[in-house]
C-alpha cells in the first residue's frame, strides 16, 4: 500500500518534470533546426576549410592540419596566407560551403578591368581556381575574386557572396603601375548585388599596409552604387567584433583594434599578420520568383577577409633615433672643431735651457 | 672644320659647366625625389641614389634591387630568378654605359645634398677640410668592403656559408639600412618615418641605430668635407667595375700637363692622381664623380677632355679658363 502511494506521489511529482523536459527538448530541436537553416556567410580562403567549417551539403572530412592545431601546413599544400611578392601561376581558393539547390557562380575581376570565370569545383573541398600567368600582363595588380550563391529558403531569396583580394605581383615585373590606381586598389564589379570595398589596402609598392589601430573606410556597393543603411561588421581572429551602418555615401569608418600583446618583447613579430573578416548584411522587401520559387524578401550577405600587421609606432622610437643621430652629428662636429683648434696652436719645440 | 662649328665648340669650351651642373642637379633632384607626383618612374635599376624609401620617387637605386636579389638560393640562380638578376644587371648597365660616373656628379640626389651643404658652408665662410693622401687612400677602400658586404650578407640569407645557419630576414638590404639616403631623402617628401629606430628585433635595432648614427656623421662631415660620403659609397665602387666600358670618358694628355695642380685643388673628392698621373689617357678613377671641375680649372689647351664615343665634347682651353676665372672673381 505504502509502495503504491509512493509510486503515485512519484508519478504526480515527475509527470510535470517529464513534460517540461519533453517541451524543452522540442524547443531546443526547433531552435537547432532554425539555426541550421540560418546560413553561415560564404567565405573564401587560400587553404581548405577546417573541420569546424565543413560543407553543409557533403560534410567535409577533417583536415589533418586542423587536427594538428591548424597552424602547420602539409607538404605541397598552399600557405594559409598569401604574399604580395610571391606570385603563383594558378590561384586556388576554397570556400566553406554551399547550398544544394542554390545557383552558384564565380568571377574574377582582373586589374585591367576584364572579367574571367574561374574553374569552380564543388564537392568535399569546394574551390575555385584561375590562372595568373607570370610577368607583366592583364593580371598584374589587384585581382578581385567573387563567389556568388543565390537560392530561396523559406520564401526568402538569400544572396550570399564571398570576396577575396589578391595581389599578383613580383618586383621583377617592375613597378610601372605604382601610380595606377586600377592596379593597386581593388575596383568594384558593377554586376554584384552587394560588394565591400576597403580603401588603401596596399601602398604604391604593392605592399599590404593595413595596421592595427588604423581607421578603415569600408564602402558597401550594390551594383556599383553606394548602399545606404547596410550593416557592416568587422570581426578579428581574436573575436573582437564591431558593427557600423553605412551612411549616405555607402561608407562606414571604424578603427581596427590593437590586439597583439606578446608576453615577452623577444616574442614580438613585426610581420605578424592578424586576420579579420568584414561582413556586410542588407535586407530588402522585394517580391519575385527565382528558379520557379517565390520569395517575399531578399537577404544579402557578403564577406571579405583581410589582414593587418602591428603598427609601426608599436615597435619604433623617434626619440631614440633622433638622439642617436644627434649624437653622431655632435661627436663628428665636435671632433672636427677640436682637431682644428689643436692645429691652431703653435708648434712647441724642445729648447735647451742652459 | 667649318667656321660655325668652330665657334660653337669655342662657346661650349668657354661655358661655365658648374652653373649648368647646378641646374641639372636641381632638375635631377626634383625628378628622382618628386617624379612620382608627375607619374614618372624611370626604373628601379638606376646607377644613382634615387631612394626606394621615398614614396613619390621618380626612380630608385639599383643597390636595393641587387641586395634583394642576392638573397636567392644557389639553385635558383640558374632558374627564372637568375634571369631576373641578369635583366636587372643589364638594365643597370644600359643606364650606366651612357653617362658613366657622371651619374654621381650630375644626378645623385645625395651628392646634390652634399653640394648644397658645401654651398652653405661657403656662405658661413667656414674653411673646408681635406684628407691627407695616405688617409684618403685608406678610407677609399671602405667602399669596396661595403660593396662586398652588401652582396655577401643577403647571400647569407638565402644560403648557408660553411655549414653556418642562414641569416634571418632582418638582414635584408643591409646597406640601405645604414645609407644616409634612406633617412635623408624621404624628408624632402615630408616622410619622417625613417628617423625612427626599429626595436622589433636586435638586428633591426642595430642596423637602424647605425643608420641614424651615420646620418649624423654624414650631415656634419658633408658640411666640412666636400662630397664627404662619396669616398665611402659602394655605388661608386660598383660603377668602377664597368667604367672602362662606358661611352662618356674623361681623358688626359700627359704631354700637355704642367702639373700646376689646379685640377687637384678643384676636385671635390680630392683625387690627387688627376694631377700626378701623366701616363694614363683614361683618367677616371674609382672615386671620380665626373663633375668635370678639373676640366674647367685646367688652363692648358686640350690637356683634359670629356669625350663621348671618342669624340671630344668639352675640353680645357686657356681662353675658357680665364673667362671662368674672370666670372668667378666678378661674382666675389
Amino acid at each position: 500500500m505504502a509502495s503504491r502511494q509512493s509510486w503515485i506521489t512519484m508519478k504526480r511529482c515527475h509527470l510535470p518534470c517529464c513534460l517540461t523536459v519533453i517541451v524543452a527538448l522540442f524547443l531546443t530541436m526547433s531552435v537547432g533546426q532554425a539555426q541550421a537553416r540560418r546560413l553561415t556567410p560564404l567565405r573564401l580562403s587560400p587553404a581548405p576549410a577546417l573541420n569546424a567549417e565543413k560543407c553543409e551539403q557533403h560534410g567535409a572530412q577533417p583536415v589533418r592540419a586542423a587536427a594538428r592545431g591548424g597552424q602547420r601546413r602539409q607538404q605541397g599544400q598552399r600557405p594559409a596566407q598569401e604574399s604580395e611578392h610571391r606570385p603563383q601561376p594558378v590561384r586556388t581558393y576554397y570556400f566553406n560551403g554551399h547550398q544544394r539547390l542554390a545557383q552558384i557562380e564565380a568571377f574574377v575581376r582582373r586589374p585591367d578591368g576584364s572579367i574571367i570565370q574561374p574553374t569552380l569545383q564543388l564537392g568535399v573541398k569546394p574551390n575555385l581556381s584561375f590562372p595568373t600567368p607570370f610577368g607583366e600582363g592583364p593580371g598584374h595588380g589587384a585581382n578581385n575574386v567573387y563567389l556568388l550563391e543565390q537560392g530561396v529558403e523559406d520564401h526568402v531569396l538569400v544572396v550570399r557572396s564571398a570576396q577575396w583580394l589578391t595581389m599578383h605581383h613580383s618586383c621583377g615585373w617592375g613597378h610601372d603601375h605604382k601610380f595606377d590606381m586600377e592596379r593597386t586598389q581593388p575596383q568594384a564589379l558593377n554586376t554584384l548585388p552587394l560588394e565591400i570595398i576597403i580603401a588603401d589596402l596596399w601602398d604604391s609598392n604593392f605592399h599590404a599596409k593595413v595596421t592595427s589601430g588604423q581607421m578603415l573606410t569600408i564602402t558597401a556597393l550594390s551594383y556599383g552604387k553606394p548602399l545606404i543603411g547596410a550593416k557592416v561588421q568587422l570581426q578579428t581572429a581574436e573575436k573582437w567584433v564591431k558593427e557600423v551602418v553605412t551612411d549616405k555615401n555607402g561608407s562606414a569608418s571604424l578603427q581596427l583594434i590593437r590586439d597583439y600583446y606578446p608576453t615577452k618583447w623577444s616574442d614580438f613579430k613585426r610581420t605578424k599578420r592578424g586576420k579579420f573578416l568584414v561582413t556586410a548584411f542588407y535586407e530588402a522587401e522585394e517580391q519575385g520568383v527565382f528558379k520557379d520559387m517565390e520569395y517575399e524578401r531578399v537577404r544579402y550577405i557578403t564577406t571579405l577577409p583581410w589582414h593587418y600587421s602591428p603598427a609601426r609606432a608599436d615597435y619604433s622610437s623617434y626619440g631614440l633615433g633622433l638622439m642617436i643621430g644627434l649624437l653622431g652629428f655632435t661627436f663628428t662636429g665636435g671632433g672636427i672643431y677640436f682637431y682644428r683648434e689643436r692645429r691652431k696652436k703653435p708648434y712647441r719645440g724642445i729648447s735647451l735651457d742652459e | 672644320m667649318s667656321k660655325a662649328l668652330k665657334s660653337f665648340r669655342r662657346a661650349i669650351n668657354n661655358a661655365n659647366l658648374s652653373r649648368f651642373r647646378f641646374y641639372f642637379q636641381a632638375a635631377s633632384f626634383v625628378l628622382l625625389v618628386y617624379g612620382g607626383y608627375l607619374a614618372i618612374n624611370i626604373g628601379d635599376q638606376l646607377p644613382t641614389f634615387g631612394c626606394i624609401f621615398t614614396e613619390h620617387r621618380g626612380g630608385s637605386c639599383y643597390l636595393f634591387g641587387l641586395q634583394h636579389q642576392m638573397a636567392t638560393p644557389w639553385k635558383s640562380y640558374l632558374s627564372g630568378r637568375g634571369i631576373g638578376i641578369l635583366v636587372g644587371l643589364l638594365t643597370f648597365f644600359a643606364f650606366f654605359i651612357v653617362f658613366n660616373k657622371a651619374w654621381c656628379g650630375f644626378a645623385c640626389p645625395l651628392g646634390t645634398i652634399q653640394d648644397w651643404l658645401t654651398a652653405l658652408r661657403n656662405r658661413f665662410k667656414v674653411r673646408y677640410g681635406n684628407y691627407s693622401e695616405p688617409v684618403f687612400q685608406r678610407l677609399g677602400k671602405i667602399k669596396y668592403i661595403l660593396l662586398a658586404l652588401l652582396i655577401l650578407i643577403p647571400m647569407g640569407m638565402g644560403n648557408s656559408f660553411f655549414g653556418l645557419p642562414k641569416l634571418n630576414h632582418d638582414f635584408g638590404v643591409p646597406f640601405c639600412m645604414i645609407c644616409p639616403g634612406r633617412t635623408v631623402l624621404p624628408l624632402f617628401s615630408g616622410d619622417f618615418s625613417q628617423l625612427a629606430i626599429d626595436l622589433s628585433s636586435k638586428t633591426k635595432m642595430i642596423f637602424t641605430a647605425l643608420g641614424l648614427l651615420i646620418t649624423g656623421i654624414f650631415l656634419a662631415g658633408s658640411f666640412i668635407k666636400k662630397r664627404f660620403f662619396c669616398l665611402f659609397c659602394p655605388m661608386s665602387a660598383f660603377h668602377y667595375i664597368f667604367a672602362k666600358a662606358a661611352l662618356l670618358r674623361l681623358s688626359k694628355d700627359g704631354a700637355k700637363c704642367t702639373r700646376c695642380g689646379n685640377c687637384y685643388r678643384a676636385c671635390d673628392v680630392g683625387i690627387r692622381a688627376i694631377a700626378d698621373d701623366l701616363e694614363h689617357k683614361n683618367i677616371v678613377k674609382d672615386d671620380c664623380m665626373m663633375c668635370f671641375k678639373c676640366v674647367e680649372m685646367c688652363p692648358e689647351e686640350g690637356c683634359l677632355k670629356v669625350k663621348f664615343l671618342g669624340l671630344p665634347i668639352y675640353e680645357s682651353t686657356e681662353e675658357g679658363f680665364f673667362k671662368r676665372m674672370q666670372g668667378h672673381n666678378n661674382a666675389k
